[in-house]
């Protein structure tokens, strides 16, 4: 079985552009018991043509109902997840025990523990899949050595992060949110407050002028996606369901060259891949706990450098053959310049738009109002969903 | 039954709790108040009190075949309170007559939870440390298993298996301080001061003031066990706080000499799940 890759879509739209642009499967939040409440997130009914499409393209959604509930919220869980046993997603991603029980013993449902239950350990892995959880999600504590170890010594499904956001303590453990923001993290409300800046003191004593930081620099794992291949563990998961579509499609579409690159016997230089994840990490990567323990260079010293995300152009709607012209929503400003294509299954390509109308045909100077629609020359046929993005 | 954390074997007949907690030094953590193990065994096999051992990090693949010697080492221990779930199986195969203890700091929050955990070797559930007064009266009135609670003592916040004072130090060149005890984070924009500790375990970030609900302990009427936290605090202020709970010290006496270093934690604290909320 080929390993899965596993993106993050926090709304239908994402969705789509993960699984076009190579995820083998998706993972998104309902609009209930889902951690991420400041994603867009997923009606049922989205949640239904979400699958429907997905399943038409012989791929999968599983959903996170990862919250810890509070009890006023326990009369919501079994109904929900009835519901989605009907639209028949592919499974749910669950980390509190009063969830978990009703999923194992009232539903079918294929059920993942939530990377939030922090499985560190064979021990704890075989613990909870003796109760019947095919899948475990890793804790981001568990380094490449003690991956390969777990997975040649348990029958559980296992997933591992890859890519992505990381929280800076032991998931699901931390309340610095709930302290400092009265954002319950466990709900969904984390204020990512292991982000901010401190002071070291004794006493009243301040005890250095640098600020003390504790925030985690970003996961990325290309260098070690051969042997997690090699590995046989089931799934690799990108964080990042609040991530821009632009952002999205461009991490599937690195890793999932990388994974067909690896069963192809093609695979490049790792300095390949990177070339192409460009700027699609927010922070700083690093490689995390894979190596073994997190040192000072995991984590974000530096003030945050969050990229933007202007290189994101615009998206194709359209495509005229016979002018040889794209409709293009438009995300970001953009002018006649030079840009990339970046399309499904084809290698990143380039071009200079020579001209943008507006919708009523008129040539306009630039693209100046994110969601318009424009059109712009082209050399060559673009596809409904090709994203145009400035030329790094 | 209040359980009160000892810091050797002589203070088994100085602190008047039900039962006492132990730490072991390189198995437990916070490591300030851990004690050796041959002290431990020692206080396990003398006290006529139940001992209730604590281990509370969350191990690696590794660190289970000396755990696995720990568990075997400790008969006649009354109970292991823990946070890594694959301790279980080591007690269902090694000490079979002891209580499992789950204590996850934040993720026991409804009366079903216990549900999940049923049949498998864990045996009571710790509350967590962020309900509401009205979420855990709403539990209370629910659950039918025996649940514990913390009630006193600095309640921890984060903990991370990222050496963070050591990689700061090593990042600007300043001494370690890893293992000092009286340490505090201030976030920039907040008036506040986080006890914080770096021990052998990993990294971990406390609340800025003890909780004390001792005015609440009637809330807590479902909860067999009912824990005080010892990490930070003074030893009279600490046997002062057993003697609040076991009735051998007067309230006010106490409220007089300690009211503005406690508070209630998050009961009556509303959390929101996210902006605007």
């Amino acid at each position: 079985m080929k390993i899965e890759l596993l993106m993050p879509a926090g709304n239908p739209e994402k969705l789509k552009f993960a699984l076009l642009y190579g995820a083998d499967a998706v993972y998104v939040g309902g609009k209930i018991l889902s951690l991420r409440a400041q994603a867009s997130n997923f009606t049922l009914e989205d949640i239904k043509e979400g699958v429907e499409f997905a399943h038409s393209l012989n791929k999968k959604v599983y959903i996170t109902v990862n919250v810890i509930p509070r009890e006023r919220e326990l009369e919501l869980i079994e109904p929900y997840l009835k519901s989605l046993e009907e639209i028949k997603v592919d499974g749910v991603i669950v980390s509190s025990p009063a969830i978990l029980d009703v999923a194992l013993k009232k539903t079918n449902l294929h059920v993942s523990l939530s990377t939030q239950a922090s499985a560190m350990n064979l021990s704890s892995i075989e613990y909870y899949h003796s109760l019947g959880i095919e899948r475990i999600v890793l804790a981001r504590e568990v380094s490449l050595e003690e991956i390969k170890y777990i997975k040649s010594h348990t029958d559980a499904e296992i997933e591992v992060f890859i890519h992505g956001g990381m929280c800076s303590g032991v998931s699901g453990r931390c309340s610095l949110s709930n302290y400092m923001s009265l954002r319950d993290a466990n709900s969904g409300g984390c204020a990512h407050s292991c982000r901010w800046t401190y002071d070291i003191y004794k006493g009243d004593q301040k005890l250095y002028d640098e600020e003390f930081k504790i925030g985690s620099k970003d996961l990325c794992s290309i260098p070690f996606i051969e042997e997690l291949v090699n590995a046989k563990v089931e799934s690799l998961k990108v964080e990042g369901r609040m991530k821009s579509i632009s952002y999205i499609a461009n991490v599937a579409y690195t890793y999932r060259r990388l994974i067909d690159d690896i069963y192809n016997g093609t695979k490049k230089d790792d300095e390949y891949y990177y070339s192409l994840l460009g700027d699609s990490v927010n922070r700083e990567a690093s490689t995390g706990f894979m190596t073994g323990d997190a040192k000072e260079s995991e984590t974000l010293y530096s003030k945050e450098s969050s990229l933007a995300t202007q290189g994101f152009y615009g998206i194709v709607l359209d495509y005229n053959s016979k002018r040889g012209e794209a409709l293009v929503e438009v995300r970001n400003v953009f002018s006649k310049e030079e840009v990339e294509v970046l399309s499904p299954s084809l290698d990143v390509r380039s071009f200079r738009i020579e001209y943008i109308k507006d919708e009523k045909l008129n040539l306009i100077k630039s693209a100046n109002h994110a969601m318009d629609k424009v059109i712009i020359n082209t050399p060559y046929p673009l596809k409904k969903y090709d994203i145009i993005r400035r030329k790094v | 039954m209040i359980l009160a954390e000892i810091k050797g074997r002589e203070e088994l007949n100085t602190i008047k709790a039900d039962g006492y907690i132990i730490n072991i030094s390189s198995f437990s953590y916070p490591s300030l108040i851990s004690i050796p193990l041959d002290e431990a065994l020692e206080i396990i096999k003398e006290s006529d009190k139940p001992i209730f051992v604590k281990l509370m990090p969350m191990y690696k693949t590794s660190d289970y075949p000396k755990l696995t010697e720990l568990f075997k080492s400790l008969k006649g221990v009354k109970g292991i309170i823990f946070q890594d779930l694959g301790l279980v199986p080591l007690k269902n195969k090694y000490l079979k007559d002891a209580l499992m203890i789950y204590d996850s700091n934040n993720f026991i929050t409804t009366s079903e939870d216990y549900n999940f955990f049923k049949g498998t070797g864990v045996d009571i559930l710790t509350l967590s440390t962020t309900l509401s007064l009205s979420e855990l009266d709403s539990i209370m009135k629910n659950i039918n298993y025996s649940y514990m609670a913390h009630v006193y003592g600095y309640i921890e916040m984060f903990y991370s298996k990222r050496m963070h004072f050591t990689n700061y130090s090593n990042e600007y060149n300043h001494e370690s301080l890893k293992g000092e005890g009286d340490l505090s984070l201030k976030e920039e924009t907040r008036d506040v001061f986080f006890k914080t500790i770096e021990d052998e375990e990993g990294f971990h970030i406390y609340r800025d003031k003890c909780i004390n609900l001792f005015d609440f302990k009637d809330h807590f009427s479902g909860c067999e066990y009912l824990m005080l936290d010892r990490i930070f605090i003074e030893d009279c202020e600490y046997y002062d706080s057993v003697n609040l709970f076991n009735g051998s010290l007067d309230r006010g006496e106490y409220v007089k000499k300690y009211s503005n270093k406690f508070d209630t934690g998050f009961l009556f604290k509303i959390v929101r799940k996210t902006v605007g909320e």
